[in-house]
């Protein structure tokens, strides 16, 4: 396992894996355009058609990824054999490793579901959940306060979007889109 | 002298209590908007486009001038502030702003973005004012190898924002142009990189982007860093306007930036957005502190501050002379404009000089009106950031969400925000330069849409850009760009390898000499 962790860190240090993996998915996509139904190479009378520019964009960014993977490849070489340095010896220009990634995945993860809950609970529901959860997983656990900001913190833009400007928020589906169309009418929207 | 005396006429209208009411109404609104992360200036200018159903065509043009030009200056707030861009011309503001209210100098970052603003808007009034009519003679040479042109030129303006990372900045680039193509291609109808999905398309609006990557990747920054204090991190600031003399300081950048801006707004479909990163560009190169970009320095600010609002008199240029709107801002004047039975033009000089110079005084006074605007809304934007920031983080991830949906309606738009939120993240943890891929996504459809215009006006010939004076000029002029932010990177790439030839002469040998270090902001090491 350490050995593992070692062998991923030099593999990180060589900084190779991001320029590869844009290498393989622009070839990709590049090969899915080329290979689809719709391509016509030829338009416009000298072959500039509809599948030229994302295929331009495509072509430079395999050309760059590959120039960098070169680049750092060579890079790492240099380190390596100049024996000064280990080829985990991680530039000054990446931002360092020290993140709390227990909060990132946390709060990831509440951001994802609140994405979701938008649509099939309606922004009524979802955004009060949210903030609640939001506000406990922050640490916040006075029951006034979090009853405060939730409610009246989606309260206030749903009156503005929804009464002023007229936006068409989601309501979700089955029984959150009544609660919702009555709680509207509770509330004096419509 | 008649140009005068119809500008005294305008401004009399303008100060007209009820005219003046709606401007200063106008301007809050569009600072507040532009403030709001999520919320676009331009949605507000949607919204209110149907209160002016009820006014006089001169009070409804003067009130969306006073949206427009306090919306393009807004966004910078939270981009000072929050590192979360308004609007797109905002991002350059980031650049710098953002450093310089880590350092805690968020109040004097503030006060030169709205003065910087003011003074770029002012001189791109005065010249829209003077210049309106002989330009449209000139606008009329424009076409769509020009239009490409001018796009192109944006797109080479990232080469000079890179700051040592090229290669990974072109990356970003390219996949921003790749994101912009998806969906249905602007000339021909075919979908393209949808995979059949009804939902790419419709493709990838730029507002989704824009809202994703800076503003949820910059709430899951925020929860991955490692808290070194309680709540309330950011400290109460009050905006302080520059002395006379730090301006003096700055009158270098301020010149240059309304130069650009002026230029690049009076093409139509350009925009604030590749003012203000050309103005970033050029002033990177052209300052003595060129290599300090990006750690908090004033010119950094000034310039495409200064260039950003510049842009939004001479982008009015095209609208009231030709009736081409170059943005969708000057798009909804238009809609205002033929609301009211107003058909824009030359015209409209000959047929309605009143109203053209009441707008035209509407803009010199909302400019100059922006600065108290500004003053209130930064000091209430920077209360708010007295909130606990879990609180505050919360509100600006909802807000996203309104905005990406508000958008085109589209739920879709909600995960592709969530996507790219998580993406804009990774760029972020790994050091991958987000703006790019913003300015790819902008500034690519625009980009195709004018090639394939070009290919089918003239044959497919691909030397019509370099054939026309015009684009021919304008891509001149981005090389030499490209050449000028290029060189300091060759230059220093060359002495390098000049100093390891000189050490393996002296017979250390290459491979026994320690790498050169990258230098911080001039890094060869890509």
């Amino acid at each position: 396992m350490a050995s593992l962790s070692r062998y991923w860190v030099r593999v990180k240090g060589t900084r190779l894996c991001g320029p590869v993996f844009t290498v393989l998915g622009a070839s990709w996509l590049l090969y899915h355009l080329l290979t689809s139904d719709y391509y016509a190479f030829s338009g416009g009378g000298k072959g500039y058609g509809p599948l030229s520019w994302p295929e331009f964009a495509l072509l430079m960014l395999i050309g760059a990824g590959v120039l960098l993977c070169a680049c750092r490849g060579w890079s790492c070489m240099v380190r390596t054999r100049s024996g000064t340095t280990d080829a985990a010896d991680v530039p000054d220009d990446v931002p360092k490793e020290d993140c709390n990634n227990r909060r990132v995945a946390v709060g990831g993860w509440l951001i994802l579901l609140f994405g979701v809950g938008f649509v099939y609970i309606g922004f009524l529901f979802s955004s009060v959940l949210f903030l609640l959860a939001w506000l406990l997983v922050e640490g916040m656990r006075n029951p006034l306060k979090l009853a405060s900001i939730s409610v009246l913190g989606t309260l206030a833009p749903l009156y503005l979007l929804v009464k002023v400007a007229y936006m068409p928020l989601p309501r979700g589906y089955g029984p959150f889109e009544t609660a919702t169309v009555w709680l509207y009418g509770a509330l004096g929207l419509f | 002298m008649e140009i005068l005396s119809l500008l005294g006429t305008g401004l009399a209208n303008v100060f007209g209590p009820y005219t003046f009411a709606l401007l200063v109404l106008g301007i809050f609104i569009g600072v507040v908007a532009g403030a709001l992360p999520g919320i676009n200036f331009v949605n507000a200018m949607v919204l209110a486009l149907p209160f002016t159903y009820v006014m006089q065509p001169d009070q409804a043009m003067v009130f969306l001038a006073g949206i427009y030009v306090g919306g393009i200056f807004g966004g910078s707030i939270a981009s000072i502030l929050i590192n979360i861009p308004g609007s797109p011309g905002s991002i350059p503001a980031a650049w710098d702003g953002y450093p310089m209210t880590k350092k805690g100098l968020a109040a004097k970052a503030l006060g030169i973005a709205i003065v910087c603003s003011a003074v770029g808007g002012l001189i791109s009034a005065l010249i829209m004012i003077f210049v309106s009519q002989p330009f449209a003679h000139f606008a009329l040479r424009f076409g769509a190898p020009e239009f490409f042109a001018a796009a192109v030129l944006g797109l080479i303006s990232v080469v000079a924002i890179a700051k040592g990372q090229m290669l990974v900045s072109l990356i970003s680039l390219f996949l921003g142009l790749a994101v912009g193509a998806v969906g249905l291609d602007p000339m021909y109808g075919q979908p393209r990189l949808t995979f059949g999905s009804p939902i790419l398309e419709n493709g990838i609006s730029f507002v989704v982007v824009l809202v994703g990557m800076f503003a949820i990747g910059e709430v899951l920054y925020w929860l991955g860093e490692k808290r070194k204090q309680g709540a309330g991190q950011i400290e109460r600031t009050r905006t302080r306007l520059p002395r006379p003399r730090e301006l003096l300081k700055l009158k270098g950048p301020i010149a240059r930036g309304a130069g650009i801006g002026c230029a690049i707004g009076a093409i139509p479909g350009s925009g604030a957005v590749i003012g203000a990163v050309i103005a970033y560009g050029v002033e990177r190169q052209a300052s003595k502190r060129g290599s300090e970009f990006g750690t908090g320095v004033e010119e950094g600010l000034a310039a495409p501050e200064t260039a950003k609002n510049a842009t939004t008199g001479t982008a009015t240029i095209p609208l009231l002379t030709l009736g081409i709107p170059g943005s969708a801002a000057t798009a909804i004047m238009l809609a205002a404009l033929m609301i009211h039975g107003i058909q824009p033009g030359p015209q409209l000089f000959l047929t309605s000089a009143e109203l053209v110079y009441t707008v035209f005084a509407g803009y010199l006074v909302a400019n100059v009106l922006m600065i108290v605007a500004g003053l209130i809304v930064a000091r209430g934007f920077a209360t708010l950031m007295r909130i606990p920031p879990a609180v505050l983080f919360g509100f600006i991830t909802i807000l996203c969400l309104i905005g990406a949906f508000g958008v085109r309606n589209n739920i879709a738009d909600i995960y592709i925000c969530l996507a790219f939120g998580f993406l804009g993240y990774a760029f972020r943890r790994t050091g991958i330069p987000v703006s790019p891929l913003i300015l790819g996504v902008i500034l690519g459809p625009l980009a195709e849409q004018y090639f394939l215009t070009s290919m089918v006006s003239y044959g497919g010939d691909l030397t019509v850009f370099f054939t026309r004076p015009l684009s021919g000029t304008i891509l001149g002029l981005g090389g030499v760009f490209m050449i000028w932010s290029l060189w300091p990177s060759v230059k220093d790439w060359i002495t390098a390898r000049r100093s390891r030839i000189e050490a393996k002469r002296r017979g250390g040998g290459a491979w026994s000499q320690r790498p050169r270090v990258p230098q911080k902001g001039r890094s060869s090491d890509i």
